[in-house]
């Protein structure tokens, strides 16, 4: 068993590479090897880095540091690595650290530009022992560039997958279909007047006095008030630290608190008395 | 022995998980061990669906039959950017493929978990992942497409409609469904895997002590009960404001007794009568439900509402929302529960039960007969274990 780190995109992200990013994982974890997987954004991968910038790049050394092997899967046209713009420059030097950490790297590349630079494939290709690309022509631009023909192998990808088992049929639902038949009479008959008495409720309500005041502004009357978060914490001193600027703070937030209570409030009896106004004077008329 | 070793992979597990689809997968997965099935659970170390913390240790142990293993959730998303596309998926705007999966990776992530699966899916004749709105679901679906089984227990909310989702339903080895709007549902939604409508079981209590349940918690009068997550999202909102305003205008002489897990936040003028009983022990649960003057069931987001199937057993009626499919289903297929379909047929509905708790309780007898024909845990084992007999093995 050998430890193993992989980068390269993974599920779920989209795409073939991540697919075969995960082909290759499945074929290695079958054979018993002990593999870390780190993937340039959030997915099922151990870690997410972007190996192309100074951070993630460092970062894939020190886990480099610790693994027998190193595969990495990389795309060399978002790498720029057809020129040497100055702003790649930390990157590649932490991508060059991170492959040279490793005893035995491979390194798979996508997408590479018709020329290449000489300085970038001294600084990221050189040390590996394998690099992988899908075409002839891909093959061509590398060797230009200075690489090592022994190295360079030229694997097509994989044929995608075969479209799956889709079914737009209806299968027979096993536990029942529809409705058996009508329902008995006696819950029709209380749904019925539970609907009869809404409809009587809703045409009775503008005419009722007293107990239906203040009917609109109920959903109003029940939100809570608002007010300042309580201080939590479960560290003594972040209690204190946090009491502390709550006070150092609350010019700013208080009179907010009492002009959003006093809307609230406002509106209560706002919504009352258009509702008391309406119930007279459908009374006097 | 592969062709008898089962995989779950449910995102939280554990006795004192409060969830339908959790209890669902630990009842099966402990109904199939009985029967001489090898079952293995995946799942986080994390026990809150709000905070995906680990609170469990990791590592492997023992449940009755099966074997459990967790494993850690990492929390490495932009949760800020998840937070934002997570409103936005709820208001039904469009979001992007790629922020489709900010969001998924945005809550927690279980690496450990899917790796292992991947060691380890030749061990298994079939993974049945469960439900469908998390990491595990979506990202372990991509393991063994062939032998994964998708419990996907779907409501018709804006997250089912999610691109993300589509492969974990048309691609994988089989799906099963829990009711029969779940299924058409499902087909609303694009191309389905080869599927069967399984249904979920519910245990039968052996017996029911209403009486000493009351006497031991203290609680005398009749009660309106609701069971399950407090939030807005399960309609515990609309319950609170229809139970006021049925006490306030129509004096309604029922409490309000709740359990699970959420905010309660009464208004003060009925806050004495709603009563919060917190999660309560499983073997007292069938008391309670029993003790109870009526059952309602607020959200309309159910795959399949075990609750309601619970109240019918002990004898309770049923107040059930009508915008949940499901529920309205079971309700019109057992003639034993009414629906509303809107606040103020809440309101009534709760004031008919207030006055008729007999007709109510007249209409849970044909409700008992319905979960005991078709819900019974050994029909539904039944369905799951032929369902994996047609699996390619």
């Amino acid at each position: 068993m050998s430890r193993v780190v992989v980068a390269g995109p993974y599920p779920t992200m989209p795409g073939p590479e991540a697919a075969a990013t995960l082909a290759l994982v499945r074929e290695l974890v079958a054979a018993g090897d002990d593999v870390t997987v780190v993937s340039p954004a959030p997915s099922a991968a151990h870690h997410h880095l972007d190996v192309g910038g100074a951070r993630g790049a460092l970062r894939l050394a020190r886990l480099a540091a610790d693994a027998e092997r190193l595969l990495v899967r990389l795309d060399a046209e978002s790498l720029a690595a057809s020129c040497d713009p100055p702003r790649a420059l930390p990157g590649r030097l932490g991508l060059a650290l991170a492959v040279r950490r490793a005893p035995l790297v491979e390194l798979r590349l996508d997408r590479v530009p018709p020329t290449v630079s000489r300085r970038w494939t001294s600084l990221v290709l050189a040390p590996a022992a394998r690099v992988v690309v899908a075409t002839a022509d891909e093959r061509t631009a590398l060797l230009a560039a200075g690489v090592d023909p022994a190295k360079v192998a030229v694997e097509e990808p994989p044929p995608p997958p075969a479209p799956p088992r889709r079914s737009h049929r209806p299968d027979r639902a096993s536990s029942g279909g529809d409705a058996p038949g009508p329902a008995p009479a006696s819950a029709a008959d209380l749904e019925e007047l539970v609907r009869r008495r809404a409809i009587e409720e809703r045409m009775l309500a503008p005419a009722a006095g007293g107990p239906a005041a203040g009917r609109a502004s109920l959903p109003l009357r029940h939100l809570s008030r608002m007010e300042r978060a309580p201080v939590k914490s479960d560290k003594p001193a972040g209690m204190l630290v946090k009491r502390a600027l709550g006070k150092l703070m609350a010019w700013q937030f208080d009179w907010v608190i009492q002009h959003v209570n006093q809307l609230h409030q406002a509106t209560i009896d706002a919504l009352d008395e258009m509702e008391r106004r309406h119930t007279s004077d459908d009374t006097t008329s | 022995m592969v062709e008898r070793r089962l995989a779950f992979v449910p995102p939280r597990y554990g006795t004192d998980v409060v969830g339908g689809s959790e209890s669902v997968v630990r009842e099966a997965a402990h109904g199939l061990a009985a029967r001489g099935w090898q079952v293995e659970i995946l799942t986080t170390c994390a026990r809150s669906h709000y905070t995906w913390q680990n609170a469990y240790a990791p590592g492997s142990f023992s449940d009755g039959g099966v074997t459990v293993h967790r494993f850690p959730t990492v929390h490495d998303g932009h949760k800020l950017a998840r937070d934002t596309i997570e409103r936005r998926i709820q208001l039904g705007l469009p979001v992007t493929g790629d922020e489709e999966r900010v969001w998924l990776n945005g809550d927690f992530r279980v690496p450990e978990l899917f790796h292992h699966l991947l060691r380890h899916a030749d061990d298994y004749r079939a993974i049945v992942l469960s439900p469908y709105l998390f990491w595990t679901t979506v990202n372990c679906a991509v393991v063994a497409p062939a032998k994964t089984v998708v419990m996907p227990c779907l409501h018709d909310e804006h997250y089912a409609y999610l691109g993300l989702f589509r492969p974990v339903l048309g691609e994988s080895g089989q799906i099963w469904f829990l009711s029969g709007p779940e299924h058409e549902l499902a087909h609303r939604l694009g191309p389905l895997a080869p599927h069967r409508v399984t249904g979920a079981g519910v245990h039968v209590p052996a017996s029911y002590d209403a009486a000493g349940w009351r006497r031991r918690r203290g609680v005398e009068r009749p009660f309106v009960l609701y069971a399950g997550r407090r939030e807005s999202g399960k309609g515990w909102d609309q319950l609170l404001g229809a139970y006021t305003r049925a006490v306030i205008d129509h004096g309604l002489d029922l409490d309000l007794v709740t359990m699970g897990v959420g905010p309660v936040e009464p208004a003060p003028v009925v806050a004495s009568r709603v009563i919060d009983l917190g999660f309560v022990d499983e073997a007292e649960v069938p008391s309670v439900f029993a003790a109870a003057d009526v059952y309602v069931q607020p959200s309309r987001n159910e795959s399949f509402s075990r609750t309601i199937m619970e109240a019918w057993l002990a004898g309770t009626g049923v107040i059930a929302n009508a915008a949940s499919e499901v529920v309205a289903w079971h309700c019109r297929r057992s003639a034993a529960g009414i629906t509303y379909t809107d606040f103020d047929e809440l309101v009534q509905a709760l004031v008919v039960a207030g006055e008729n708790p007999g007709a109510l309780r007249r209409l849970a007898d044909a409700g008992r007969d319905y979960v005991l024909a078709e819900y019974a845990w050994p029909a539904v084992l039944d369905r799951m274990e032929a369902a994996l007999g047609e699996l390619p093995a």
